[in-house]
C-alpha cells in the first residue's frame, strides 16, 4: 500500500461517496486511504478496551472489515452524517469488547452492555493515569472522547447512542472529579 | 456558552496534553496488517464493474452517427438526382413517354457488356436528343429502364406514381 496515499486529500465523505458508488479499482483505493487515515485512531481505540495489544490488532482489523462490509455489494452503502470516527469509534469499541469477552476478561452475562463493561487502564500512567483509573467509565469515556479525539457534544452523543444532555452531565462530572482530585491539583494551578 | 458551563467544559493545556500522551499508541501496525485490509477491500469491491474509456466511446459513436446521417443525406440527394435524370425526353419529341425508354434501352443494348452498362453521359446523348443530358451521376440500368418504363406506365394510368 503506498505510503502516499494516507495523504489523499479528498475528504472522508468524498472517499466514502467514492467506496458507495465508485468503479472496482477506485473504491479499493478510496478504502484504503480511509484506511491509512484512520488506522491509528482506531488502533487507540481498540487498546483503551482490549486486555493486550495482539486482540487490539485483531480488533483494528475487524473493525475495517466490518466497515468495509457496509459497502456495496456486500451493504447498503454508508451516509456520513457526522465525523467517520463517531461511526468507527462504536464499532471499534464493541469488537473490543466483543473480543474481550470471548478471552475471557469481562464477563459474559447477556444483559451486560457496552456502558457497563469499563475503559480498561492499559497501563500505569503515573498519576493522571490512577485518576482515570478510579473515575466512573462512562465520564472517563467522555473526557477520552471529548479532549483527546477532539469530538463535540453532538458527536460524543451520536458516537456513544445516548443524550447530549447525558454528555454533557458526565463530561461536567468528569471535570469535577479532575479538578477534585489531589493528584491533579498541579494541572489546576 | 455561560461562564461557568465553560469553566465545566474545559480542561487546561497541561491536562489535555498528557491525557493525549497516555491513550498514544504504539507502532504496531505492520505492512502485513496493511497488505491484508487492501487485499480484503479489492476483494469486495472486485465485482463492480470497471468500465473502460466509455466516455470517449460514446463520443466517437456520436461522431460516426453524425457522418452517416451526412453520408445517407448526400447520397439519398443523388439518388433522386438519378431517377429525375431518367424521367425525361430523351429522345426529344417533346413528350416524355415509351419511346423515351426505347431510345435509351437501346443505347443501353448496344453498350451492354454485363449486368450494367458502361453508357457515360456523353454517349447516351448520342443516342438522344440535343436537349437531353445526363450527370455524370446517373449510372443506366436494366432496374432503371424498368423504373422509367413503369413510372410512364402509373402516370398513364392515373397520373400519379
Amino acid at each position: 500500500m503506498a505510503r502516499n496515499r494516507q495523504r489523499d486529500p479528498r475528504s472522508d465523505e468524498a472517499l466514502v461517496d467514492t467506496c458507495n458508488h465508485g468503479d472496482a479499482r477506485a473504491a479499493a483505493a478510496a478504502f484504503e486511504a480511509l484506511y491509512l487515515r484512520h488506522k491509528d485512531y482506531v488502533l487507540r481505540v481498540a487498546l483503551r478496551f482490549s486486555p493486550d495489544i495482539d486482540t487490539a490488532l485483531d480488533v483494528l482489523q475487524d473493525t475495517f472489515i466490518q466497515l468495509l462490509r457496509r459497502f456495496p455489494p456486500a451493504g447498503e452503502g454508508i451516509t456520513l452524517s457526522a465525523r467517520l470516527t463517531t461511526l468507527l469509534y462504536p464499532i471499534a469499541k464493541n469488537t473490543a469488547i466483543t473480543a474481550a469477552r470471548k478471552a475471557g476478561r469481562f464477563p459474559a452475562a447477556d444483559d451486560v452492555t457496552p456502558e457497563d463493561v469499563p475503559v480498561r487502564p492499559v497501563r500505569d500512567d503515573g498519576d493522571l493515569g490512577r485518576v482515570l483509573a478510579n473515575l466512573p467509565p462512562g465520564q472517563r469515556e467522555v473526557l477520552t472522547l471529548r479532549f483527546v479525539d477532539g469530538m463535540s457534544l453532538d458527536e460524543i452523543a451520536q458516537a456513544l447512542g445516548i443524550p447530549e444532555g447525558t454528555v454533557k452531565s458526565r463530561l461536567h462530572g468528569g471535570i469535577a472529579n479532575l479538578r477534585a482530585s489531589p493528584l491533579l491539583e498541579d494541572f489546576f494551578d | 456558552m455561560t461562564g461557568a458551563n465553560e469553566h465545566n467544559e474545559r480542561l487546561p493545556e497541561a491536562l489535555v496534553d498528557e491525557l493525549k500522551r497516555i491513550d498514544r499508541a504504539p507502532e504496531v501496525i505492520t505492512s502485513r496488517v496493511d497488505r491484508s485490509l487492501a487485499s480484503m477491500a479489492h476483494d469486495q469491491f472486485a465485482p463492480r464493474r470497471i468500465p473502460r474509456r466509455q466516455p470517449q466511446s460514446a463520443w466517437r459513436a456520436a461522431a460516426a452517427a453524425c457522418v452517416l446521417v451526412v453520408v445517407l443525406f448526400t447520397t439519398s440527394h443523388l439518388w433522386e438526382q438519378d431517377d429525375t435524370s431518367l424521367y425525361a425526353d430523351v429522345d426529344g419529341s417533346g413528350q416524355i413517354d415509351i419511346a423515351d425508354v426505347l431510345a435509351l434501352a437501346r443505347a443501353v443494348g448496344e453498350d451492354e457488356t454485363g449486368g450494367q452498362s458502361k453508357i457515360t453521359p456523353d454517349r447516351a446523348i448520342g443516342h438522344a436528343s440535343d436537349d437531353f443530358t445526363l450527370t455524370p451521376f446517373v449510372m443506366v440500368n436494366q432496374a432503371a429502364l424498368d423504373a422509367f418504363a413503369y413510372r410512364l406506365v402509373a402516370l398513364d394510368r392515373d397520373g400519379t406514381l
